[in-house]
């Protein structure tokens, strides 16, 4: 019986590296991640911040990014201009860009525990996440 | 002050005119090579150097004197796009023709908004340079860096050397994206 794909629910933005998809797939067995250059023949990689987050709403897909300021203010501008945008899961400055098992331990525990159930439109969440 | 001070970080349009000179035709002048102007501006003797020649003093800045013709619908397309911006047309103006040379200077980096003002990013990717050059802190290796982003070597180096040449500028550009409170935890 052939495997039916898993959707995916999670884009990870340029600045992330693709080990940390592979790190996450490592961790947990078709977690619903695809790198940006990998989704639509990389064909999102040149859209601007605005454009990208109401793409991904329209695609079902949470962002997932290293923190930089402008990106959340991104998403301000595009509910402020009445749009939806799919969903920010941004990593704290204190995650270094390099620590691919870090990074990938804490997107996985927090969807399997707790994201994997959320309705992302419009969310903006932080990893490590607050005590 | 140094030229890094001088680049067009701009923040959001209008927000960097003490960049720009309003017209002074005493202060026309040749310009220079870009490479000319960049090769003198790491020379500690040439600290008053712009990117453009005929220098202008006053007590903030440096600046220069460019002008050129071009065919009134580019003129009126120019006019709408600052009203939009809500900034003069010649600091629109002086905007893109800073940018302009730099991405003929550095082939592969462009420009865009961002909270902290224009900042440097990879043409047709998404990454700021000062991203790639955090990378590159980390790794300590153009390779790494290449295989992180799994990039050609050549798009990692030309990020490398547009940081090089203008360190302060990036800075501000690092500074402006991780030095803010987020806006939700």
């Amino acid at each position: 019986m052939k495997e039916r794909p898993t959707q995916s629910r999670l884009l990870a933005d340029e600045n992330t590296s693709h080990r940390l998809v592979s790190a996450c797939r490592r961790l947990v067995k078709e977690f619903p991640i695809v790198h940006i250059a990998g989704w639509q023949d990389g064909s999102w990689l040149g859209l601007d911040d605005a454009a990208l987050l109401i793409s991904c709403a329209q695609a079902g897909l949470a962002l997932v990014a290293f923190d930089r300021a402008t990106l959340p203010w991104h998403a301000g501008q595009v509910l402020r201009a009445g749009e939806n945008h799919g969903g920010l899961v941004l990593f704290r400055r204190t995650v270094r860009s390099t620590a691919y098992g870090d990074q990938a331990r804490l997107l996985t525990d927090f969807w399997v525990h707790e994201g994997h159930a959320w309705d992302w439109v419009n969310r903006i969440v932080y990893l490590p996440k607050s005590p | 002050m140094g030229t890094q001070e001088r680049l067009p970080r701009g923040a959001p349009l209008g927000h960097w005119s003490d960049a720009v000179r309003r017209e002074d035709a005493s202060d026309r002048g040749p310009t220079d090579l870009m490479a000319d102007v960049l090769q003198r501006a790491e020379d500690p003797a040439s600290q008053n150097l712009d990117f453009v020649h005929s220098v202008h003093k006053n007590l903030s800045v440096s600046t220069a004197y460019v002008s050129g013709r071009v065919p009134a619908r580019y003129e009126r397309l120019i006019a709408r796009q600052a009203r939009a911006a809500r900034t003069s047309k010649s600091d629109l103006v002086a905007r893109y023709v800073i940018e302009k040379s730099l991405e003929t200077e550095f082939p592969g980096i462009s420009f865009r908004d961002s909270l902290s003002g224009r900042e440097a990013y990879l043409a047709r990717h998404r990454v700021a340079v000062w991203e790639v050059l955090a990378v590159y802190e980390e790794t300590k290796s153009v390779e790494k860096t290449t295989a992180h982003f799994h990039w050609s070597r050549v798009l990692v180096t030309r990020a490398l050397a547009y940081a090089k040449a203008f360190p302060e500028e990036i800075r501000k550009s690092r500074e402006g994206e991780t030095d803010t409170v987020p806006v939700a935890g």
